[in-house]
């Protein structure tokens, strides 16, 4: 809107003469009350442009006072009427002139006082508006946020320079809101009296027929009847002081002065008596003056200086009447005229002007049907106008400009008038009327340029409308389509200018005007709206109103413009349109539209080789039509971001996006993408036949979606698992949609495991022809794709260790060097392997039946895998084109093993025990070529005793252990036996590990593992009975009946049942030992009990019972006296007293084996609990208290078997005792009447003390004191000491006398030191007595 | 000289099912415009409240969307969503009426076309023989 003068633009106010008194007219001016209105308002950029344009004013008269209006002017420009007033043309003098000229300055700034801009400022960001003065908005920046035209629109406060033309957009100098205005109901102006122009005379000699007008419009005219030429004249009277008569007839002439000056204009008069007193209204004088004045005395008014405020109200609705009355004659004066004349340019004019009236009387729909009469008429004469009649163009150019104004009027009353539907009908009319362009082709751009600039104002127009509500929703009435348009235009102009200005370049009247870009002429010469000034030049011809100036000068005019055109920057013109448009579309939330302005934004910013932007709106852009699956679109955004790339030399990006323009999802050529194709491989191998030259630095990665539309790859293990040490396939297939053969350079696989990584090479250049003669589909070793097809590599895996294998990336390199490399990350996306469900790996089951079904199974799945891996079928191999179940692991298992491990044993074995056990291994898999069988046992665990065991080949240890054994050929189904040997030395639980590795004949190595638990026993249980030589059971063992148990561990010393009390406590620990060491009083006691004593014979009888569930049969028992030192390695006492630990003699044994009930029977057998006896005569020779006199060694075999084993079952611990005393009495057998017999008590002092000692005989008490059976010889009662380690013998002699049973006296011989009675001769014996055989013979 | 220069089907999600321009001896460039004209058309679509939500058949026509500086872009849109465009130039005047029938007879081609069993429902239309079709249905406006 910047183009149209703001005279136009601004809603028209009635303008109101003063005449007279000036020092009362500002006051006037002050008070005149104001209306509000919704309009246009000029907003200057800054508050110091109304002061440099008042100081413009000062030094340039014939300048505008309005600063924007200097920006505007070009050839056709709308031409801004400003002042008119010029020197040479001016139908006012030169005195009124500047006095108008200063007054409407005074008008200005004070409608735009500096508060009041800054106000607007504040308005105008209120409105989230950006400022317009200091706007400094990036030139790039594609939404400049501003609603109103003008300055803050300029992209650059530095690209303005020489744009000044046609550029309103790009005017620093302000621009146009729409703000609620108080604006003052009139507008006055200071005239001197007589001071008005008188109106041209029509000559009456010239018919309004033969008149012909220059033009359609004047000018001068809008601002003539805005600011020059009053409605009313109000002439204020300084009523005379001096009340002389002289003064009076100043005033009279005064009034008859004004009058004739108004007369012929129809201008209103009113008559202002100033007083300073308040005066007789009916004074003569006065009353001369009314009569002089001859008008209603309604508008002859007085005032005194203090009430002006109050009179200024009364005095302006008066003028307003007035001046209403005036235009209103205006009016029907233009009307009659209409009927008067035929010119058509006439008839436009005048209804113009009536329109124009009426806008002034604010009777809008009047205005506006004058305005539509004005403009259909203008388009009848248009029909009229011929090229041929207009050969620079220059009526047509006046016609658009004429209507631009008209369209301009109809469209902002028709929008005021809230018929938007109306306006926008108007445009589209409008629009068409002018699209055709007529006029010499030269000046085309310059219709261009108006078109544009016709849509730009229709685009703020609506923006600015303040009924136009509808705008986000109804798209018509969005202003974004019209400034999209607008800035299509602009590029149609630049277009149509750059065919011209190859020949206007180096012009030398073009380029004459280089330094002086801004409009040669003033804007006030021009005459007509729309005709190009006259020649300044020559004023005088000028001033003759003729237009038809010569060739030179139109020359001259249109040098200038293509001067200035030559210096337009239209991007950013184009981009600022745009951003407009951007920014109104974006109000209703029209994505598309928006990507569609983006686009064209793009494409600007490309032709303008601004690539970087434009990458990023096609960037932008792309993204959107991609979600949209608009291929077509997104093709065009592609090349266009491809080509951007490749100007910024950005070949990364180049490549990315080439990879995305080949997609054979788009639109776009079989050419185009082969081009790319090839640059492609330009960047690799030739960057010079790029322009600009494009290369890559460094090998470029790509990484590849899975399933890229172009150039896809899938891979596939064709098994989810399989053996250690086989052959496993790998498939990559690849999908290529490159429009022309491709050659790439190598393909690499990589797993997870760098040593099954495979790489493939083409030695091939890439960019050497590819022979046509390939065949599709067929097998090939190179790396050449033909479009559109699949290849399947196969890669054969030698598989190694056990592991899960999986196929990491896959990398198709193109070309060597800085290549390209296309890289999938199968990991990121793969399915893992699939999940077994048998798990084959665990244990052969030992249950035949499952390990059977096992067989089968794996062997069928075998044959399988045979089939795929082995033969190599093209059957076998999956087809390329079908998707195929993409695998990328695999699992790498052992080989299954097929061949079944047997142990034939007869558990349990018997400690010390050979035991005999035989391998089988039975052959389910191929033949086997070869193998090794481990054996293994487990060794002890338990620390306290120490068990030997072995493997052994032979029943003896002399015998090679066994550790492996070389398996030899087993063919298939065949069996392996073997046997071997497990000998312990201890009960445990043997467990045997057999691991078996064979390769079969195929080479395939398997492992079998099996472990076999053997217990090892006892087995027999003995059990031990002490007895003394009497036959009494030694009651050692207290609570016990004297038996042990040495079955199983309890013979190790741990406590058990029956003997262990004993055993245990002695080994319990240094408790009973003390005892012993402490004092030998103790051992006197156990003189008394029938413990086991020392060097008294002694009875053991063994009971072995069998508890094993096999018979076997006893060889022989034996009983093997242990040394001392054996004994005494059982965790013994210390030696008891007397047996000094330094004995030499350990090796002596402990006991004496006197006999062995056995030793003649031989080979009992013996099934389950079943017993077996034997007894032992033995003499224990120490003392101890726990001492195992022996071993109990059983000879034994297994009733099938012939080999003999010896089971060693140690004696229980036992404690030998030794008497202090040892008593022997020796007594014959028998007696026999009447033949003495001696009874010889032995005592032997065991103590190392003297021991005194009573003997006292007593006689049975069945005796009597007479009646004795024996005569007795010897001490009845004696006392005696035996010394230490000494024998004492107590000899009696007895004499029989009566045969039978008798009781022997009573010995009874009592230690003093004990106190105690001797144990041997405590109990009573008997005797035997014979009667005397003789006797009776004789 | 055609009044269509451009038939265009849009699927449901907004993705063109078809787009065929018929002004002879037009350019790349204004293909490519013609392109952006029914794409941006769709925004118009989204838009435009009332008739969507009726369930009456001839409510389907969309009207005049929106004029652009050379053509006029008319729509239709069935129950399903399937959008027709169709743009014709901006200086033949055709009455409402017409473009409502010239819209029922390209919908019925198009159900005829997408009835075909091989055809995948919201994906680009490549018969030639619908191609054909509505090469004919043209002149009928």
């Amino acid at each position: 809107m910047n183009e149209l003068p703001d005279d136009f633009v601004n809603l028209p106010t009635p303008l109101v003469g003063l005449i007279g008194v000036p020092s009362l007219h500002f006051y006037i001016e002050k008070y005149i009350s104001t209306k509000s209105s919704i309009d246009f308002e000029r907003i200057h950029p800054q508050s110091p442009a109304i002061t440099s344009s008042q100081q413009h004013l000062g030094s340039n008269l014939s300048s505008s006072p309005y600063p924007n209006n200097s920006s505007s002017p070009s050839i056709d420009a709308l031409l801004p009427v400003g002042i008119q007033q010029s020197f040479n043309n001016s139908p006012l003098p030169t005195s009124l002139l500047a006095a108008t000229t200063l007054n409407h300055s005074n008008l200005d700034s004070l409608g735009h006082s500096p508060a009041m801009v800054s106000q607007q400022m504040e308005d105008l960001s209120l409105n989230s508006n950006t400022s317009n003065s200091n706007n400094n908005n990036p030139p790039l920046s594609p939404l400049p946020t501003i609603v109103t035209t003008g300055a803050s629109m300029s992209p650059t406060s530095t690209s303005h320079t020489g744009i000044t033309i046609g550029g309103g957009a790009m005017s620093p100098n302000g621009g146009w809101r729409v703000n609620h205005l108080n604006v003052p109901v009139l507008k006055v102006t200071t005239i001197e009296v007589g001071g008005l122009s008188n109106k041209k005379e029509k000559k009456l000699g010239q018919s309004s027929e033969s008149y012909e007008p220059q033009g359609i419009l004047k000018a001068n005219w809008i601002h003539k009847n805005t600011s020059s030429i009053p409605s009313v004249v109000t002439l204020f009277i300084q009523w005379p002081e001096d009340k002389s008569p002289k003064s009076h007839e100043i005033i009279l002439s005064q009034i008859d002065t004004v009058k004739s000056n108004i007369k012929n204009r129809n201008i209103k008069l009113m008559i202002v008596i100033v007083t300073s007193a308040t005066i007789d209204t009916y004074d003569e004088k006065v009353t001369i003056m009314r009569r002089k004045a001859d008008i209603d005395p309604k508008y002859f008014l007085f005032v005194t200086k203090t009430e002006i405020k109050m009179f200024t109200k009364k005095w302006e609705k008066l003028a307003l009447e007035l001046s209403d009355l005036y235009y209103k004659e205006e009016c029907h004066t233009t009307k009659s005229q209409i009927t008067k004349t035929t010119h058509p340019y006439l008839n436009v004019r005048y209804q113009f002007k009536i329109a124009y009236y009426s806008e002034i009387r604010s009777d809008f729909n009047t205005s506006l049907k004058y305005y539509t009469f004005a403009y259909n008429s203008l388009m009848n004469s248009l029909k009229d106008l011929k090229p041929t009649n207009d050969p620079k163009g220059i009526r047509f150019a006046e016609f658009r400009t004429v209507a631009s104004f008209l369209n301009f009027k109809i469209s902002k009353l028709s929008m005021w008038l809230n018929n938007i539907t109306e306006a926008l009908q108007h445009f589209d009319k409008h629009i068409k009327s002018f699209k055709i362009y007529l006029g010499p082709a030269e000046k085309e751009f310059t219709h261009a340029t108006w078109i544009s600039r016709e849509y730009q104002i229709f685009a703020e127009l609506l923006e600015l409308c303040p009924g136009n509500t509808t705008k986000t929703i109804n798209y018509n009435n969005n202003p974004g389509f019209y400034y999209q348009v607008s800035a299509r235009y602009q590029s149609i102009r630049r277009d149509l200018f750059k065919s011209l200005s190859d020949n206007y370049k180096s012009s030398s009247h073009a380029s004459k005007f280089k330094g002086d870009l801004k409009p040669r002429y003033d804007l006030a010469l021009c005459t007509f709206i729309g005709q190009p000034p006259p020649d300044v030049a020559h004023p005088l011809e000028g001033s003759s109103g003729n237009i038809m100036t010569n060739d030179d000068e139109v020359d001259h005019d249109f040098y200038r413009s293509i001067a200035i055109e030559l210096h337009i920057n239209y991007t950013s013109l184009i981009i600022e349109l745009y951003s407009k448009a951007y920014e109104q579309s974006s109000l209703g939330g029209n994505f598309r539209i928006l990507s569609y302005i983006e686009s064209l934004i793009a494409y600007e910013y490309y032709i303008s080789k601004r690539y970087d932007l434009s990458l990023k709106y096609y960037s932008k852009n792309a993204f959107a039509y991609r979600r949209e699956k608009w291929w077509t679109l997104l093709t065009h955004s592609l090349s266009m971001i491809l080509k951007s790339v490749h100007q910024l030399n950005m070949p990364t990006n180049y490549v990315g996006y080439a990879m995305d323009y080949l997609s054979p999802d788009l639109s776009n050529s079989y050419i185009e993408r082969s081009n790319i194709q090839q640059s492609l491989l330009y960047i690799l191998t030739d960057s010079s036949k790029l322009s600009p030259p494009l290369s890559l630095s460094s090998p470029l990665e790509v990484n590849m979606e899975h399933t890229h539309p172009l150039l896809n790859c899938r891979v596939q293990f064709p098994q989810s698992f399989t053996f250690t040490h086989s052959k496993t396939e790998f498939y990559v297939v690849f999908e290529s949609h490159f429009p022309n053969p491709i050659r790439f350079s190598s393909l690499k696989v990589k797993f997870n495991e760098k040593s099954y990584n495979k790489q493939i090479s083409d030695p091939i250049p890439i960019e050497s022809v590819i022979s046509p003669s390939i065949q599709r589909d067929a097998q090939r070793d190179d790396l050449v794709f033909l479009p559109n097809e699949s290849r399947l590599f196969t890669f054969t895996l030698t598989t190694k260790e056990k592991m899960e294998l999986e196929c990491q990336t896959v990398t198709l390199e193109l070309g060597n060097g800085n290549s390209i490399n296309f890289i999938w990350n199968i990991h990121e996306w793969a399915i893992k392997h699939d999940e077994i469900s048998e798990d084959i790996n665990s244990d052969a089951s030992l249950l035949l039946s499952p390990s059977l079904s096992n067989n089968n199974s794996s062997n069928n799945s075998k044959s399988n895998n045979k089939n795929n891996s082995s033969k190599k079928k093209e059957t076998s191999k999956p087809n390329p084109y079908k998707k195929f179940l993409e695998r990328s692991t695999i699992r790498i298992l052992d080989h299954e093993s097929l061949i079944q491990i047997k142990c034939n044993h007869n558990s349990p074995a018997i400690v010390n025990e050979y035991y005999e056990v035989e391998i089988e291994l039975i052959n389910n898999d191929k033949d086997i070529k070869k193998g090794t069988v481990l054996f293994e046992i487990n060794q002890q665990q338990n620390h306290t005793t120490i068990i030997e065991k072995g493997i052994y080949t032979e029943a003896n240890k002399k015998s090679t252990p066994l550790s492996s054994l070389e398996l030899p050929a087993i063919a298939e189904k065949a069996s392996f036996k073997k046997k071997f040997f497990i000998y312990c030395s201890g009960p445990d639980e043997n467990k045997l590990t057999i691991n078996v590795s064979y390769e079969t004949k195929n080479g395939e190595i398997s492992h079998s593992s099996k472990i076999f638990n053997i217990p090892v026993l006892v087995g027999l249980s003995p059990q031990f009975h002490f007895y003394n030589d009497n036959f009494q059971l030694c009651e050692m063992y207290a609570g016990g009946n004297g038996e042990t148990d040495a079955n199983g561990p309890n013979v190790g010393g741990t406590p058990g049942s029956g003997a262990s009390v004993v055993v245990g406590a002695n080994v319990g620990g240094g408790v009973a030992v003390g005892n012993n060491t402490t004092g030998s009083s103790n051992s006197s006691n156990t003189t008394n009990t029938g413990s086991i004593v020392q060097k008294e014979p002694l009875l053991l009888m063994s009971e072995i019972r069998s508890t094993l569930p096999y018979s076997i049969v006893i060889e022989k028992v034996t009983l093997q006296i242990a040394s001392i030192a054996e004994s005494v390695s059982l965790p013994l006492s210390p030696p008891p007293i007397g047996q000094s630990s330094d004995d030499p003699n350990l090796s002596m044994p402990v006991a004496q084996l006197l006999s062995n009930s056995n030793a003649n029977i031989s080979s009992v057998d013996l099934s389950k609990d079943t017993n077996y006896s034997v007894w032992f005569n033995i003499i224990p020779l120490i003392t101890g208290e726990s001492i195992s006199l022996g071993t109990l060694l059983i000879e034994w075999r297994r009733k099938s078997g012939s080999i003999v084993s010896k089971l060693p079952i140690p004696l229980p611990h036992t404690r030998i005792t030794t008497n202090p005393f040892h008593t022997d009495v020796v007594v014959p057998s028998h007696g026999v009447v009447g033949e003495p017999l001696s009874h010889i008590i032995k005592i032997s002092n065991n103590t190392n003390f003297l021991q005194e000692f009573d003997l006292v005989v007593i006689n049975p008490p069945s005796f009597g004191s007479s009646d004795i059976p024996f005569y007795f010889s010897g001490d009845r009662s004696s006392s005696f000491s035996v010394h230490p380690e000494s024998t004492y013998e107590i000899k009696h002699i007895l004499l029989p006398l009566v045969a039978g049973k008798h009781p022997l006296p009573h010995f009874k011989i009592t230690s003093k030191r004990f106190n105690k009675e001797l144990a041997k001769t405590q109990n009573a014996n008997f005797l035997f007595i014979k009667p005397n055989l003789e006797w009776v013979n004789k | 000289m055609k009044k269509i220069v451009c038939v265009a089907i849009v699927g449901k999600n907004n993705n063109p099912l078809f787009i065929q321009d018929f002004s002879s001896g037009i350019t790349e460039e204004n293909k490519l415009k013609l392109h952006y004209i029914v794409h941006c058309s769709l925004d118009i679509i989204e838009d435009k409240p009332g008739p969507v939500k009726k369930n009456v058949p001839s409510d389907m026509y969309l009207g005049l969307l929106y004029p652009t500086e050379d053509y006029k872009v008319y729509g239709y849109m069935t129950n399903t969503k399937i959008k027709f465009i169709i743009v014709v130039l901006d200086t033949s005047d055709i009455k409402d009426s017409d473009i409502k029938i010239f819209f029922k007879r390209l919908q019925s081609l198009f159900i005829n076309t997408t009835s075909n069993p091989f055809y995948k429902r919201n994906s680009k239309i490549e018969s030639k023989k619908f191609l054909q079709e509505v090469t004919n249905l043209i002149p009928s406006l």
